[in-house]
């Protein structure tokens, strides 16, 4: 009996030997390897930051395409960030067209999708599906530009950057915008 | 007459030393006797073990951002937030609601496949021994105030779980799809104590302020009331609102580990039940979460860990094999004679098994 005594003794402690070198090598893995770069965060009075977006073709880009934010000089450049599962972002992007069909050639707006949300969903038939009739430019943000990250963005969706007509940013908010919060944003920049 | 007094000064350092060491002596003795005596139980350690690994990714609350590296595709078997700053991986709840909502025409196979794993393996000993957010209750439960006990009333209660599972966890996300799951955003504590202040009390999440409303103002004062109402009632969350809890539930008497009764030892005597915080009607029902509170108080010794044979074997020998093949029924004794007297009852009134599994310090014949 003494022999199962130990054994089981043993198997204890080795249990808890295993269970410790867990702990400690999760711990040092999330906190002291992979130390993500720090990536520059720009704010209002700042530059907007260049980037390459690659376009989905919509109704506003049948042919697809490239975004960049030159293209957008002289107009307000309206930059909503959000996904395809993310309910209060489909709720305000309606808000979204109206403004562009509002405002026509003076303002651009291009809604970028998260590169780490919904990464295996099909954003073009999702948007062929929800949104065919949009005048709004749809594009996809990765993780090499991570514009979404430039510009403050902490996790929550949607996030709407605005910039003027000399691409300096103005005006970022997290979370929902309203249809009256966007036309007054707008109205001081134009 | 100098040496005299240079004696007698001599002596009294001498007694002042020995006084002070053994004034230092009983103080650390007594310490050490307290510390002894309030250790953690293994299942604290196991619980406090599990909260750590669970949330390991500790830089997350001094960036306030959220990991979403690839860990975050697994669930944790608690709830526990995705959103929570140090979360490594998914809450099974959360992604459930997630995936339901998104789910269409087809059956979220992974997520319900990792929840009926997790079922099957720990059922709700997870809840015993691997959620924060029971950790947490029984921690502030902890505080000495008087305590509201458990009654018919409360087992009834019990039940509403069941109804925030249909209606908040499968119904309303099914129902619309466009993402919204329910019970995380009208409900979750978790996600208000981990998640939501989990962020905003980081200052570089300061622009998250304007995102607080009418919603976070509910699920704070919700939050409030389950940390106020948990020093009164054991596991107030757990026991009347948690869905996961409701879950695992189904899986009591399948689950491969968890607490069982031996019902060819079991008395009768209510003991189990009396000392049981949980609304259970039997131990190891859906209620239990196989905490081992009953255990040590089982006169009978015929409560058990499901599997502990394999860890402690029984010491077969000649003489009690044909027992252990053959174990004797005990007798039925008074219910409430047997719970009134709960010391005198293992010599007075029970039988006394043939074997005794756990006892270690018997035969030595292999």
């Amino acid at each position: 009996m003494q022999k199962r005594m130990k054994a089981s003794f043993w198997a204890e402690v080795t249990a808890w030997a295993l269970a410790a070198i867990l702990l400690i090598g999760t711990l040092v893995y999330f906190n002291a390897c992979k130390k993500e770069q720090e990536i520059s965060v720009y704010g209002t009075g700042d530059a907007c930051p260049q980037f390459d977006a690659v376009l989905y073709r919509t109704k506003a880009d049948p042919e697809g395409g490239v975004f960049t934010p030159k293209s957008a000089k002289g107009k307000v450049m309206i930059l909503n960030f959000w996904y395809t599962t993310c309910g209060p972002c489909l709720k305000e992007l309606p808000d979204f067209n109206a403004v562009q069909s509002e405002y026509g050639e003076k303002v651009k707006i291009v809604a970028l999708h998260s590169y780490s949300a919904d990464t295996d969903v099909d954003k073009q038939a999702f948007l062929e599906d929800k949104f065919p009739d949009y005048v709004i430019s749809f594009a996809q943000d990765t993780e090499s530009f991570h514009l979404y990250d430039s510009l403050g963005g902490a996790g929550s969706y949607p996030m709407t950057g605005i910039a003027d007509g000399d691409g300096i940013i103005r005006f970022i908010k997290q979370g929902s915008i309203t249809l009256t919060e966007l036309q007054t944003e707008i109205e001081k920049l134009i | 007459m100098k040496s005299t007094e240079k004696t007698n000064f001599f002596a009294k350092i001498k007694k002042a030393f020995a006084a002070t060491g053994r004034g230092v002596k009983t103080a650390a003795v007594k310490t050490g006797r307290w510390i002894k005596n309030h250790l953690p139980s293994k299942r604290r350690i196991i619980q406090l073990y599990s909260a750590l690994l669970f949330n390991a990714n500790l830089k997350g609350f001094t960036s306030g951002k959220i990991y979403t590296g690839n860990s975050k595709y697994l669930c944790a078997p608690g709830l526990n937030c995705y959103s929570c700053p140090g979360a490594i991986g998914a809450c099974p709840l959360g992604s459930l609601q997630n995936a339901l909502a998104s789910s269409k025409t087809r059956t979220p196979a992974y997520i319900f496949g990792i929840i009926i794993l997790f079922g099957l393996l720990l059922g709700r000993t997870i809840c015993g021994f691997l959620c924060p957010i029971g950790l947490g209750q029984e921690l502030l439960y902890k505080i000495k105030t008087p305590k509201v006990k458990k009654s018919k009333v409360t087992r009834v209660f019990s039940y509403f779980k069941y109804v925030l599972l249909v209606v908040l966890v499968i119904s309303i996300p099914v129902m619309y799809q466009t993402g919204v799951p329910a019970f995380c955003k009208y409900i979750c504590p978790s996600g208000t104590l981990l998640g939501g202040i989990g962020l905003i009390s980081n200052e570089k999440n300061a622009d998250m302020y304007g995102m607080l409303g009418g919603l976070f103002t509910w699920k704070f004062l919700l939050l409030i009331a389950f940390i106020v109402l948990s020093v009164f009632i054991f596991r107030f969350f757990c026991r009347f609102f948690c869905p996961l809890g409701a879950i695992y539930g189904f899986f009591c008497r399948v689950a491969m580990l968890g607490v069982k009764l031996d019902k060819t030892k079991c008395t009768d005597c209510g003991l189990c039940k009396a000392v049981c915080k949980m609304d259970i009607r039997h131990v190891g029902d859906h209620e239990c979460i196989h905490c081992g509170a009953c255990m040590k108080v089982c006169p009978a010794k015929a409560i058990s860990w499901k599997g502990s044979k394999i860890f402690v074997r029984e010491n077969v020998t000649e003489e009690n094999a044909a027992a252990i093949a053959a174990p004797v029924p005990a007798e039925r004794v008074d219910l409430r004679g047997m719970a009134q007297n709960a010391s005198k009852n293992v010599s007075q009134n029970a039988v006394q098994p043939a074997v005794k599994p756990n006892d270690i310090t018997g035969n030595k014949e292999d």
